[in-house]
């Protein structure tokens, strides 16, 4: 039996101190989803992100607002209150806050006392994601959304769904930044074996992550095969590329085609994947995930099937990474993580979150709400 | 997880030869031994806390024992210091479980052990072991002199035609290793232990033979990077030089100086820091390089690798 030697286990938790994990504070100066917008209408809605507790509902206009889900009075959650309008009545001593979060009735008294309120998260909407910023006011700025223009674009059809992940959100990162565990933890559903063995090329810029895997020859797994008609196939081609564009959203992109066919010949279809991850505590996140497709766009059969099994590969995904964060638990004073070649993008991804979370601190972000 | 689980207590200590000790370690109760293959070490903390690796010298189907000897280094830097002046009969040592690097390829035709000095150890478990399987094995054991080779009355009670011993003072000179090498026969290979000049010199003549080839280097502590020293890495392409700290590796050294370079793992088992060395001798202290690649000098790891001259001329 071998054990490594003091030496490489030296080597290893000096590797990994500068990585970001579970115990990384978060990075509050980003853009987060907080809920698909369907999700926000006419009642209120408590929400945990980043471990703050926000409140949302939707104004009779139609727009969405997210407050500090606490009364600035006797810290009563707002969300266990009553809307009125566009104003919320707290539960408790009928505190009312209007839609900018400002405090404008005290039922106890005649004068309401001015300037206070409660914080006001800015929420936008693209296409049908809700976007919070959390962070300090002054830095929020709507064109740093990462947006996704082709959730919304009629060449895509795309499906969505939403789990709540026993999870922390660097080991989620990690798990879609090497998709060799689809060779493995996918193995009955989209992962094929050839795919952990297969070459990949990394591009590394900071704050943006890709790696992209070619599989070719290759046979597809059913999801794929079927929906593509090149089911059986021996000469399939799988193009996989992850992307981490922020710390709230990384991306799939996959191209199948007949590698058999020439070039100006063949039929290329693409499916995207937006892997959405907004912490909810420091071992828990919301995960939302958007799946398109640029081919069958109508066909609602195949949109069903497709939607169908990627959301019990997703699953797989939730529950082994569940079972991974109940490991991590167990954690002791001899715990190290040894880094493989394939790990590259996943070493940098969390290198930049806790450089990020790092700086953050160092600038004495506002932690109140 | 302890990495020094195992309690073991001096049972027999014993001068072999001059600045050798032969420390005998057994387990309290008397139990069983995790049991270790020729070649395997040990990891113990001595003087309370420094880690050093001592090979296992006795026949690997012992299992009530481990037999380990211990050098008297000249520049010990505490550790075998503490074993020839402190430890005494009766003390309870922390120990790792055998580790091997150095293993025994068990299904070769022929063997040729070559022992300098303490590096004798881990050998003399190979012999064991080829005596046990009926090999056919020979030794040739290089030591400074008589009174310093540890264990001769053992060797000198083996089959003659088998073990060629060489003493300096006698032989007016060291080893000549390249002539060595052009005496391995077909099918042959060559399981190397002891002083780093005789080692190197080894891996320097082996030329296409280096997949024979097969050593593990001794230093008084190699788990310990307290004896690294400073040296310069060229850049061959883009023409620089930087000074490589002793505290420090070829990998931070040039990313100190704002070059960036893939890596993983930075722990020397991945793979990723590989890199084309173009003139001098890397000391390779990687996981994954196999013996021959390592003899070659052609590329290095530089998150934990280091040179072992002066100064490392890498493709960069």
């Amino acid at each position: 039996m071998s054990l490594p030697t003091s030496n490489l286990i030296a080597h290893a938790r000096k590797a990994s101190e500068p990585m970001a994990n579970r115990e990384t504070p978060f990075i509050y100066n980003e853009w987060y989803v907080a809920a698909f917008d369907d999700e926000v209408g006419r009642h209120l809605l408590a929400r945990r992100l980043l471990d703050r507790r926000v409140v949302m509902y939707r104004t009779e206009a139609g727009e969405p607002i997210a407050l500090e889900d606490r009364c600035a009075h006797r810290s009563f959650p707002l969300s266990r209150s009553h809307l009125q309008g566009d104003t919320i009545v707290c539960g408790y001593h009928g505190f009312r806050y209007d839609a900018a979060g400002d405090l404008t009735e005290v039922p106890s008294q005649k004068n309401c006392p001015r300037g206070i309120g409660v914080r006001r998260y800015p929420l936008v909407r693209q296409g049908p994601l809700l976007w919070i910023w959390l962070g300090e006011e002054a830095l929020a700025d709507a064109a740093q959304i990462p947006h996704q223009a082709w959730i919304d674009d009629p060449a895509w059809a795309c499906t969505s769904g939403y789990f709540h992940h026993p999870g922390n959100y660097v080991s989620l990162h990690e798990n879609l930044m090497d998709l060799t565990h689809l060779s493995f933890l996918h193995a009955n559903t989209i992962g094929t074996p050839d795919y952990a063995s297969a070459p990949y090329k990394l591009d590394l810029k900071e704050g943006h992550y890709t790696l992209i895997r070619e599989v070719v020859p290759t046979t597809l797994s059913p999801v794929w095969g079927k929906t593509t008609g090149l089911e059986g196939c021996p000469s399939a081609a799988r193009i996989a590329t992850s992307e981490f564009l922020s710390p709230g959203l990384h991306r799939v992109s996959v191209t199948f085609y007949d590698s058999a066919q020439p070039l100006e010949q063949r039929q290329q279809f693409h499916i995207r994947t937006a892997h959405i991850l907004t912490p909810e505590t420091a071992n828990s996140l919301h995960y939302f995930i958007v799946h398109g497709r640029d081919f069958a766009q109508h066909d609602e059969a195949l949109g069903e099937y497709m939607h169908e099994q990627l959301f019990a590969a997703f699953n797989e995904d939730v529950e082994g990474l569940g079972a991974l964060e109940a490991a991590l638990d167990d954690r002791d004073d001899h715990h190290y993580e040894i880094s493989v070649a394939s790990d590259a993008p996943a070493v940098a991804t969390r290198l930049y979150l806790k450089k990020r979370a790092d700086a953050e601190r160092q600038h004495d972000s506002r932690k109140v709400g | 997880m302890n990495q020094h689980p195992l309690n073991l207590r001096v049972t027999r200590y014993a001068a072999e030869a001059k600045d050798v000790a032969l420390i005998e370690l057994r387990a309290d109760d008397g139990r069983a031994l995790p049991p270790f293959s020729a070649g395997a070490h040990l990891e113990i903390l001595v003087a309370g806390d420094l880690p050093r690796h001592y090979s296992l010298l006795n026949a690997p189907d012992e299992r009530d024992r481990y037999l380990i000897g211990v050098g008297l280094a000249p520049d010990s830097r505490g550790g075998s210091r503490f074993m020839h002046q402190q430890l005494r009969l009766g003390d309870t040592l922390a120990c790792s479980l055998p580790r091997n690097h150095f293993g025994l390829d068990e299904h070769l035709q022929r063997y040729c052990l070559v022992a300098g000095g303490i590096g004798i150890t881990p050998i003399l478990a190979m012999l064991r072991w080829c005596q046990a399987h009926d090999k056919d094995w020979r030794l040739v054991y290089s030591a400074r002199n008589r009174q310093r080779a540890a264990f001769y009355e053992t060797l000198r009670a083996l089959d003659p035609a088998r073990v060629q011993l060489h003493f300096d003072d006698e032989a007016g000179g060291h080893l000549d290793t390249a002539q060595l090498l052009d005496t391995l026969r077909d099918g042959e290979h060559l399981y190397a232990c002891g002083p780093a000049p005789m080692l190197d010199a080894l891996q320097a003549a082996a030329g296409p033979r280096a997949e024979r080839l097969h050593i593990e280097r001794f230093s008084a502590a190699p788990a310990s990077t307290e004896g690294d020293r400073g040296f310069t890495v060229h850049l061959n392409l883009s023409d620089r030089s930087i000074w490589v700290a002793p505290q420090q590796s070829i990998l931070e050294a040039l990313e100190a100086h704002g070059v960036e370079l893939p890596f993983s793992c930075r722990a020397g088992i991945c793979g990723s820091c590989q890199t084309r060395v173009c003139a001098g001798v890397p000391d390779h202290r990687d996981l994954i390089l196999s013996d021959a690649d390592k003899a070659a000098g052609q590329s290095l790891m530089i998150c934990v690798s280091r040179a072992l001259g002066d100064s490392l001329v890498l493709d960069l």
